[in-house]
């Protein structure tokens, strides 16, 4: 409903789906980029782009992975165009309150598992972080990516290999 | 089964959560499993708890994408939302409206007045049966006497009406 009013050129609906997908679109974004501001413009740009080809979306297909579908297309344009200058990841992580879930993981462990995260080549990024931050099956994460369904298992099976190799050494002695 | 496999196993699922009932059986006797296992799902846990930067990007967006939208004219607005956003344009509006209706209906009343006085002249010139000397420009009289306040009236300057400040 929401979608297809947004189609009719109600601006108003379009900015409820703005609201509704921004977050999610620049979370993505940011752990592909690892800058705020490129990660933004893309946000941006994939929202442009949308509402202007929106008439093309069929209704009742899957509105997050054709966003998503975007998004990675700008992203590959611009890490393309961007991939000499592109920057290292952060080793000092943004400030935040810890909350009683976060207790479960120690600070450094945070730290440990975003740079191993940050680390990890592009596509099992973009396919792991697909699955586990915004729940796409492996069908969708291969529709927004472009590639087979057996090959987006096998990325985000290759990211928690390498994530779990990080991190369970550390838990480990944690646990001790 | 051995435990390579079983791990290799889980790291291919979709949902690590929700395992097939041949992993499940082998993490009810396994206690390394379990505990790899554990760590698996710990992991997946906090990806969503990785801090990132805050963005304003969402507002700037919001804010240019409804400002490009073409503001509603005064006559389009319902009531209630021209008094809650132009409160200076409603009540002007309606104050202006409030005097023509005032001036409109003084006159519908004087004409009014007027015509029923000239029908119970006629009347009453009727019964009585003597015609009046100099009937039309009685009548005319009666008429311009009517009148003139009216007249005079609408020469006047109107007076400006005070309305309550808006809130």
């Amino acid at each position: 409903m929401l979608i297809h009013s947004a189609q009719q050129g109600d601006r108003q609906a379009f900015a409820v789906l703005v609201e509704r997908y921004w977050d999610r679109l620049y979370r993505w974004l940011y752990h592909l980029t690892h800058n705020r501001h490129t990660a933004e413009d893309l946000v941006q740009e994939t929202l442009l782009k949308a509402m202007a080809g929106l008439a093309s979306f069929r209704t009742g297909s899957n509105f997050q992975a054709w966003l998503f579908r975007i998004a990675y297309n700008s992203f590959v344009n611009q890490w393309r165009a961007a991939e000499r200058s592109r920057q290292p990841f952060p080793h000092q992580l943004p400030a935040r309150n810890e909350g009683p879930v976060e207790q479960l993981l120690s600070r450094e462990s945070l730290q440990m598992l975003a740079r191993a995260v940050g680390r990890l080549p592009n596509d099992y990024r973009a396919a792991f972080l697909l699955r586990v931050e915004q729940g796409l099956s492996f069908h969708e994460i291969a529709d927004v990516l472009g590639i087979k369904e057996e090959t987006a298992r096998w990325r985000v099976f290759k990211a928690r290999q390498k994530l779990m190799g990080v991190l369970a050494p550390q838990l480990d002695r944690e646990a001790l | 089964m051995n435990c390579e496999l079983i791990q290799r196993r889980l790291l291919s699922i979709q949902d690590p959560e929700r395992m097939p009932s041949q992993l499940r059986a082998h993490l009810a006797y396994c206690g390394a499993c379990r505990e790899w296992h554990d760590h698996l799902l710990l992991l997946e846990r906090h990806i969503p708890l990785l801090p990132i930067p805050r963005s304003d990007g969402k507002a700037k967006l919001m804010r240019s994408l409804l400002q490009a939208q073409a503001p509603p004219s005064p006559g389009d607005m319902p009531e209630t939302s021209s008094r809650s956003h132009a409160p200076t344009l409603w009540h002007s509006h309606s104050g202006r409206l409030l005097r023509s209706r005032t001036w409109l209906l003084g006159v519908a009343a004087a004409v009014l007045l007027i015509a029923l006085s000239w029908l119970g002249l006629q009347r009453w010139l009727q019964t009585t049966g003597s015609s009046p000397p100099s009937e039309p420009a009685s009548g005319l009289a009666v008429f311009f006497t009517a009148l003139a306040p009216l007249a005079k009236a609408k020469n006047a300057a109107p007076q400006p009406v005070d309305f309550p400040a808006p809130p």
